[in-house]
């Protein structure tokens, strides 16, 4: 049984940028340690498989999905923020139609999560988790409320600095990225391996959102400004080689 | 060019995020049933309780998504893809693409499994550039009918095969 290219048109996506992901063995971050591969990757070309991704439309959210502050009978604590921005390709192509999920810390620095036990309080009013898609432009919007920072054992006295975790498709298999939001001025970042496993400083720049009084709503909530860019798709049919 | 976004870990607390995800995984057009069970380990031969596992084949209506157990042990339901040939005559054996995520990994791990009942397998253009002696970290043993199962290894002696696409 043969598959004919779908009606997309996939196209090839261009390898990324080079060096802008962290190194899989990044001592400092010591659960890299027996989790990074030791033998060289099998390089590959792109076929059909990588080429095409799931879509997920509006059957996968709901209305409230977008605003994490909605999502119980009561508000959770904590400072209310607005977070916008535009999913783009690396050519600046806005990516339309994609997924975000998110998930974070409450107020506190505490997950809604078991295996999180340390004994910062829960919030009744906040689990932390949210979805939307990009709409024609490649904008999207979340409404939630900054989340804490939180311990964890990687060191002594190590703290992660308040961050929300994204996770986007793109259009392909090979356009997905996984990462985190931080908070501009925060002092814990210069201490946090994980965001300094991203080699380049500048790079590792576009990790934090930019306060933007223009999304900041008068009288409920701060503005975050946080534009994400995927590995882009050129212009050229490809063959399935 | 806009500058490409860095990945980052998806931590321990993926389960409260990443949630959207279609299982069993179905495709208009396709009717065998599987499951594909296996674990899930780290170089220590420890089982992964805090991965996930996400896999994908073209015309599929989503990705399998699948959180891995305590003891790292992963169980995926699905319909098996067809073998398909492109216009370059070259031939793919039925496979799944697969992306591995977990606490420790900083960025993403990409793998395929394979079926060891296809006959394709021998004339596949992706397991014709893995070396001979890696090949089989790709290809799930059929266990029973219709049910297979693969360990994903991230390092050690039994590493799993990883691309760089």
């Amino acid at each position: 049984m043969a598959h004919g290219p779908d009606s997309r048109s996939p196209v090839s996506i261009p390898r990324g940028a080079p060096d802008v992901h962290p190194a899989p063995d990044t001592p400092a971050y010591r659960a890299t340690a027996l989790r990074h591969p030791t033998r060289p990757l099998v390089v590959i070309p792109q076929t059909l498989t990588e080429v095409t991704g799931p879509v997920y439309g509006r059957e996968s959210i709901d209305p409230l999905d977008h605003d994490l502050t909605r999502q119980h009978p009561g508000e959770p604590a904590g400072q209310r923020i607005v977070i916008e921005g535009r999913v783009m390709d690396e050519g600046g192509r806005p990516v339309p139609h994609t997924l975000i999920e998110i998930w974070q810390a409450n107020a506190a620095g505490r997950y809604a999560h078991q295996v999180d036990q340390w004994d910062a309080p829960l919030d009744p009013n906040f689990i932390g988790a949210g979805r939307t898609l990009t709409d024609a432009d490649g904008r999207y919007r979340f409404v939630t409320i900054r989340p804490g920072a939180y311990p964890w054992r990687n060191h002594h006295n190590a703290w992660r600095p308040a961050h929300i975790h994204f996770s986007l498709f793109g259009h392909a298999f090979l356009t997905r990225l996984v990462t985190q939001m931080y908070f501009p001025g925060d002092p814990l970042l210069a201490l946090d391996p994980i965001y300094n496993a991203v080699p380049d400083a500048r790079v590792r720049e576009r990790l934090v959102s930019a306060f933007d009084l223009s999304l900041t709503e008068p009288a409920h909530a701060l503005g975050y400004r946080f534009d994400l860019v995927l590995r882009g798709r050129d212009q050229t049919p490809m063959e399935y080689s | 060019m806009a500058g490409l976004t860095p990945f980052q870990t998806v931590g321990p607390y993926l389960h409260l995020g990443l949630r959207v995800g279609r299982e069993p995984m179905t495709a208009p057009g396709l009717t065998t049933p599987i499951v594909i069970t296996g674990r899930f380990l780290d170089g220590a031969g420890a089982g992964i309780g805090d991965g996930v596992l996400e896999f994908w084949a073209p015309g599929f209506d989503g990705i399998g998504r699948v959180w891995t157990e305590a003891d790292g042990r992963y169980r995926l339901t699905a319909v098996k893809p067809p073998s398909s040939a492109d216009s370059s005559g070259a031939v793919h054996a039925p496979h799944f693409a697969v992306r591995v995520l977990a606490r420790g990994i900083l960025t993403e791990y990409l793998t395929r499994v394979y079926f060891d009942d296809e006959p394709d397998n021998a004339r596949d253009l992706v397991l014709r550039l893995v070396p001979d002696d890696r090949r089989a970290t790709l290809i799930a043993a059929a266990r029973a009918p219709s049910e297979y199962h693969l360990d994903i290894v991230v390092q050690g002696d039994r590493e799993t095969v990883f691309f760089d696409i």
